[in-house]
């Protein structure tokens, strides 16, 4: 028993050491491509080429996760509203925990499993393969060439999915509200849109574009990362594998962590 | 022009290179012979900035490669063209872009003449009629052709080529030597041929020097193959086999 909890306390702390140090190599690049993108040109076209690779593509996986997480919400808090006889209330409280939280989490940790993954897998494999050693010959500049145009990438495509995952969550809710909880659809939607314009900010919701505006910072946060672990990749096959992995691992901690941190700041210190 | 001495370089604790040292002058071929994992490739590295020296020094054109900072790199480094083992081609592009991409990224040079030099760089590889192909849709040898075409394709005055001919059948060897000499006789290049092949680095070569040890074992003209230098015999493989017919 003492053993299990030593050994789960070990693997915790090797957890966090990979990540801090996955987390400081990716912070150096993170500059770089910062520098990149101050200084010279900017080409569209293979951030286009991204933006569908990384995010067209993920769209159909992000309805349908956000469309049953929005049911399911709607489910548990209409059943217990119920009780009180509140189950009005549901659009107001799946849509607000839809857009501040749950769409740029799940947009998230989706794009990081799907889209970071593959970055660390293609740019692993380029590692292994001498292609980024033959690039260094060339002199192209890496950060330029390859991570540039990815981060831009998810930086657009991230808050983009995002959005659509708030509206899917919203209409499963909307299904679930009309169909188990007898929530006129009419009722449904003004308590909703007022709901989500009761914090306006230059008559934007604030829900939502604090929302978006994490979703930004996880997008960049997943690319900078999934480049960052592939270009450090070694070993071959395997330490394709270990990149990809550690990719994933490190973007999902550090955007929860992250989504905490950016949370208490718009709604814990600045509301008070 | 180019000059290592006494170089030792270890990765981990496992020593790869221990006190090379030999020189390549300007306009020679000089080939690198030795055992699969002997430092081939890893000395190729060490004369572009890749790989440092853990002592001793590599100059090349009088630049110290392991001191030069990444201004004095990048400029020597656009001077060199370097042929990787496996190609290293970039596979979302396709043959032509390939060759392209270092005039495109690091020069700027007008589309037009970009046209030009790729078109006579493929041309120069027999492979203008794939040059729409993805890397994955080309045999290995044609890939180690792309690879070469985009090593002259910015007019280097070194180039390294890394067993520029394995896996390719016997006419195209013969032809990718006749490439090698052209370059040479033609545009002045100075070159460092990585192979296992005894018959392209009996053609191309001026000077042989064969790796062992973490150093050059043995040196001198194509001839020394044929010798009964025993160092050469054990690297031919002659007499290693506990009961040789011959
Ligand atoms: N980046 C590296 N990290 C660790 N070890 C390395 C690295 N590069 C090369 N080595 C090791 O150095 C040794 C020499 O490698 P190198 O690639 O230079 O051999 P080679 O002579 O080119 O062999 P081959 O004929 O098979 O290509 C090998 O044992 C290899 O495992
Ligand atoms: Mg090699």
């Amino acid at each position: 028993m003492l053993a299990a909890v030593g050994n789960s306390a070990r693997m915790l702390y090797g957890e966090i050491l990979v990540s801090v140090r996955g987390a400081g190599a990716s912070v150096g690049l993170l500059i770089d491509t910062a520098q990149r993108l101050v200084s010279g040109r900017v080409r569209i076209r293979p951030v286009l080429d991204q933006m569908f690779a990384g995010g067209v593509l993920t769209i159909p996986i992000v309805v349908l996760v956000s469309l049953f997480m929005g049911m399911v919400l709607a489910l548990q808090t209409g059943l217990e509203l119920l009780k009180f006889g509140q189950q009005d209330l549901v659009g107001v409280i799946v849509s607000v925990a839809m857009c501040r939280e749950i769409g740029p989490i799940i947009t998230g940790i989706i794009l990081s499993a799907a889209v970071g993954s593959a970055m660390a897998a293609e740019l692993g494999t380029m590692s292994v393969s001498d292609e980024l050693t033959a690039l260094d010959v060339m002199t192209v500049d890496k950060t330029r060439f390859l991570v540039l145009p990815r981060v831009l990438a998810l930086a657009v495509m991230c808050p983009i999915l995002t959005l659509f995952a708030d509206l899917v969550g919203i209409v499963g809710a909307g299904i679930v509200g009309v169909n188990r909880l007898n929530v006129g659809l009419q009722l449904f939607i003004t308590t909703t849109v007022e709901a989500l314009r009761g914090t306006a900010l230059f008559s934007l919701p604030k829900d939502l574009y604090v929302g978006l505006f994490k979703a930004i910072i996880f997008g960049i946060v997943i690319a900078v990362v999934g480049c960052a672990a592939g270009m450090r990749a070694t070993n071959g096959a395997q330490g394709v594998g270990d990149a990809t992995r550690r990719a994933v691992r490190i973007s999902i901690l550090l955007i929860v962590v992250l989504n905490y941190i950016l949370t208490g700041l718009f709604f814990g210190v600045v509301s008070r | 022009m180019i000059e290592f001495r006494d170089v030792h370089k270890s990765f981990g604790d496992r020593p790869v290179l221990q006190g090379l040292s030999f020189h390549v002058r300007k306009g020679e071929s000089y080939v690198i012979m030795g055992p699969s994992g002997s430092g081939k490739s890893t000395t190729l590295l060490h004369m572009v900035g890749v790989h440092r020296a853990d002592r001793g020094r590599v100059l090349v054109q009088g630049i110290d490669v392991a001191d030069a900072g990444i201004e004095e790199l990048t400029a020597l480094r656009q001077r060199i063209g370097m042929v990787f083992q496996g190609g290293a081609l970039l596979n979302w592009l396709n043959v032509y872009d390939n060759v392209a991409l270092p005039l495109r990224e690091t020069r700027s040079l007008p589309e037009a003449e970009v046209k030009e030099r790729v078109e006579e760089a493929i041309k120069l590889v027999w492979l203008w009629s794939d040059r729409e192909k993805l890397p994955s849709e080309l045999s290995g040898g044609m890939r180690k052709r792309v690879g070469l075409a985009r090593a002259i394709v910015t007019r280097p005055e070194i180039i390294l080529y890394d067993e520029p001919t394995a896996g390719l059948d016997p006419a195209m060897s013969l032809q990718i030597d006749h490439l090698i000499l052209d370059m040479k006789r033609r545009l002045g290049v100075t070159s460092v041929v990585v192979t296992h092949d005894i018959p392209c680095a009996t053609r191309v070569g001026d000077r042989i020097g064969i790796i062992s040890g973490g150093r050059i074992d043995v040196e001198g003209d194509p001839g020394i193959l044929d010798s009964r230098d025993p160092c050469v015999l054990r690297f031919l493989g002659h007499g290693s086999i506990p009961g040789d017919v011959r």
